[in-house]
């Protein structure tokens, strides 16, 4: 019973693609690492698993509660977000944007949820803090913490430890091991192979045009 | 006569009382909208849909069209939607797109008033158009009506899909994979865009209108650290500098759009100093 | 780099407003006819000191039609919208208001300043005598045409000469002409400024 089951998967852009036959899935309390060169079309396939762009080819399927709207992603930083005028606050609560429905405003539960997800990575204090003003690894686990605001089961993150030092990245991989125990499952784009390595399940590797699904021996982590 | 006197006398003209409710109404959502478009690296967008309604009211009064606004306001939605509809996906192309189509049509709309224009000043009606001296003060009753409606369905509107405008122009990217309908709100968005830009332009006349929308934005970005603040802030010194600049102007006889300017530039100034001495401190 | 970032955009912001208020300065310079408010008391005063004050009995703002000598001003002692001491945007919208709601103003005793000019209608041949406002930006005008005193006065012997700047004060009326309706200051003074 896989969150994300892919088959043969062909994603690219326009008519060209970029990366064929590719075939993985991702379980309940998962950790899948994505790894390969620049080019090899790692975050054209993160793109299309979150439905922002169409895949050329071959079988995508969500089940078990991960459709869009219970995936949480955490991009790759985009330099437009440093000088807008948000605190970290409203930043993870637009994490429960998409859980609005019809309604206006945000309930109680939202904020809770919200709340609950800055208490997870650690970034509470940050709350009331302007979002620009925070530092590399504060914004990144501000963004996780909006990623993770939405309840979702399954957690994609795009380079999540671009830019980071060594501390804050094994922090960040001490999330996500915190994060599979209780369940859901993560995707990962990584170039930082080995740092990550001691955290997977599993291992997508992505060169030549085409992928490999490999199964890690004894990941630390999950099962504490 | 006293200065509070004349005033007075001023305010029971109802031509003046109208001015007055339209300037704040426009002021008001510009500077809401504003928030938005600045972040979304658009700021331009007002002076290019400025210039593109231009170019419609230059084929209503060509045609002959009394109600200028019953053509005025779809076409300028229209470009609003070609304009934004893309989002960030647009963006690279955005304001080469912008720049071409407002320069366009400011030529073409000047061009087609000189060659088939049946009114006998030309110039001043451009004029009028392009930099509203007075235009705000000879209001027709329609204009009004029309102005208050679409301005209250643009705050109200605003008001309701604030927290998702947020997500959307925050981060595009993550507010479509978390299963957002963005396309739906860049369009919702785009229209409020046009709408302010057609009611705006009685106010402070097209070519000074992306002022109205822009600067009060900017203004509260320096100083506020929430995006609500901002948005408050912002609307507050937007409709502040409209009113103080309607009564500045008809109290001293200045062009009405450019006091409203001048005032939200010295606004900006402002803030930039408070802005500068609370980092310091 | 915050300081001089905010130093130049204080600087460009002290630039325009400066540039803004010499440009207005300017404007008030070309407009200083006007701005000599005079009370119609001052008027009436003229008018006795040039001996034209025979049979004059301005009360209520009715001048008694008929028994004028042919160049005999109007005067009036109450005016109900005096544009000579409103501010130039005002005076140019009151009279676009004017054009747009007539009724309102029908029978008001109206007194403004402005351009005088003369024209004639070639195919009626009747002559008719505006005094004309500009807004703000100088790029658009307004005129309102007026009737001196009774309409009796010969053109251009008793006129003055185009361009000159006039202060009129008269009653506003609407009245048809080949069936068009038009608005005019009627039984109005005329005084060059």
């Amino acid at each position: 019973m896989a969150y994300l089951s892919c088959e043969c998967l062909s994603v690219g852009y326009g008519n060209t693609p970029v990366a064929e036959g590719i075939s993985f899935s991702v379980d309940y309390g998962d950790a899948v690492f994505i790894v390969g060169e620049n080019g090899a079309g790692k975050s054209t396939l993160v793109k299309t698993l979150l439905g922002l762009l169409p895949p050329l080819s071959g079988d995508m399927s969500f089940c078990d509660g991960a459709s869009a709207g219970k995936i949480g992603y955490l991009p790759q930083k985009a330099e437009s977000q440093r000088d807008f005028p948000a605190s970290a606050w409203e930043v993870t609560l637009s994490g429960r944007a998409a859980r609005l429905g019809n309604r206006p405003f945000y309930s109680k539960v939202d904020r809770e949820a919200a709340e609950e997800a800055l208490r997870k990575v650690g970034a509470i204090a940050l709350k009331d803090k302007p979002f620009g003003s925070l530092s590399g690894g504060q914004q990144q686990r501000v963004l996780l913490a909006r990623a993770l605001a939405g309840a979702p089961s399954l957690l994609v993150l795009d380079e999540p430890t671009t830019g980071l030092d060594p501390e804050a990245s094994e922090s960040l991989y001490r999330t996500i091991d915190d994060l599979r125990s209780q369940g859901v499952g993560v995707i990962a784009v990584t170039h930082d192979v080995a740092a990550a390595m001691p955290h997977a399940t599993h291992v997508l590797e992505m060169s030549g045009g085409t992928a490999r699904f490999l199964a890690v021996e004894s990941p630390r982590g999950g099962d504490a | 006569m006293g200065a509070f006197e004349q005033l007075i006398t001023y305010l029971s003209y109802p031509f003046v009382v109208n001015a007055l409710v339209v300037g704040v109404l426009v002021a008001l959502c510009s500077s809401l909208l504003g928030t938005t478009l600045v972040m979304k690296r658009l700021s331009y967008i007002g002076d290019g849909l400025s210039h593109v309604a231009f170019g419609a009211y230059a084929v209503a009064a060509v045609v002959g069209v009394t109600r200028d606004m019953m053509i005025i306001a779809p076409v300028t939605v229209l470009a609003a939607v070609l304009l934004l509809r893309r989002g960030q996906s647009a963006k690279v192309k955005g304001d080469a797109a912008i720049a071409m189509m407002s320069v366009t049509a400011l030529a073409i709309g000047y061009l087609i008033m000189n060659v088939f224009g049946t009114r006998s000043n030309v110039s001043g009606d451009v004029c009028t158009v392009l930099f509203g001296s007075t235009s705000i003060l000879t209001l027709t009753p329609f204009d009004v009506a029309a102005c208050a409606v679409m301005s209250v369905v643009v705050v109200a509107g605003f008001a309701l899909i604030y927290n998702r405008v947020f997500a959307v122009t925050f981060d595009e990217a993550f507010a479509r994979a978390a299963g957002l309908p963005v396309g739906r709100y860049n369009l919702v968005i785009a229209i409020m865009v046009a709408l302010v830009i057609v009611v705006g332009m009685n106010l402070v006349g097209a070519l000074l209108l992306s002022a109205l929308v822009v600067f009060p934005a900017l203004s509260a970005m320096r100083v506020c650290r929430t995006f609500k603040a901002v948005t408050v802030i912002a609307a507050a010194i937007g409709v502040s500098c409209a009113l103080v600049g309607m009564l500045a102007s008809i109290m001293l006889g200045t062009p009405v759009g450019s006091t409203i300017v001048v005032l939200d530039a010295l606004a900006y100034a402002s803030f930039c100093a408070i802005g500068f001495l609370k980092r310091r401190i | 780099m915050n300081l001089s970032r905010s130093i130049v955009s204080i600087t460009f912001a002290t630039a325009l407003m400066g540039m803004l208020i010499v440009g207005g300065c300017s404007d008030d310079a070309s407009r200083s006819a006007p701005s000599q408010q005079q009370g119609v008391s001052d008027i009436l005063q003229e008018q006795k000191q040039s001996g034209e004050s025979d049979g004059q009995g301005a009360s209520n703002g009715t001048p008694r039609s008929g028994l004028f000598p042919a160049d005999a001003e109007p005067t009036y002692s109450k005016v109900d919208y005096d544009l000579t001491k409103m501010g130039s945007d005002m005076v140019y919208a009151t009279v676009n208001d004017m054009m747009v709601n007539p009724s309102s103003y029908e029978g008001k005793v109206i007194r403004m300043s402005g351009v005088y000019y003369h024209s004639r209608d070639e195919r009626t041949g009747n002559d008719y005598f505006f005094v004309v406002i500009q807004d703000a930006t100088a790029c658009c005008s307004q005129g309102l045409e007026f009737v001196w005193g009774d309409g009796s006065r010969k053109w251009p012997q008793d006129y003055p000469e185009d361009g000159c700047e006039v202060t009129v004060t008269g009653v506003f009326e609407i009245y048809m002409e080949d069936e068009f309706k038009y608005v005019h200051l009627t039984k109005s003074s005329l005084e060059k400024a």
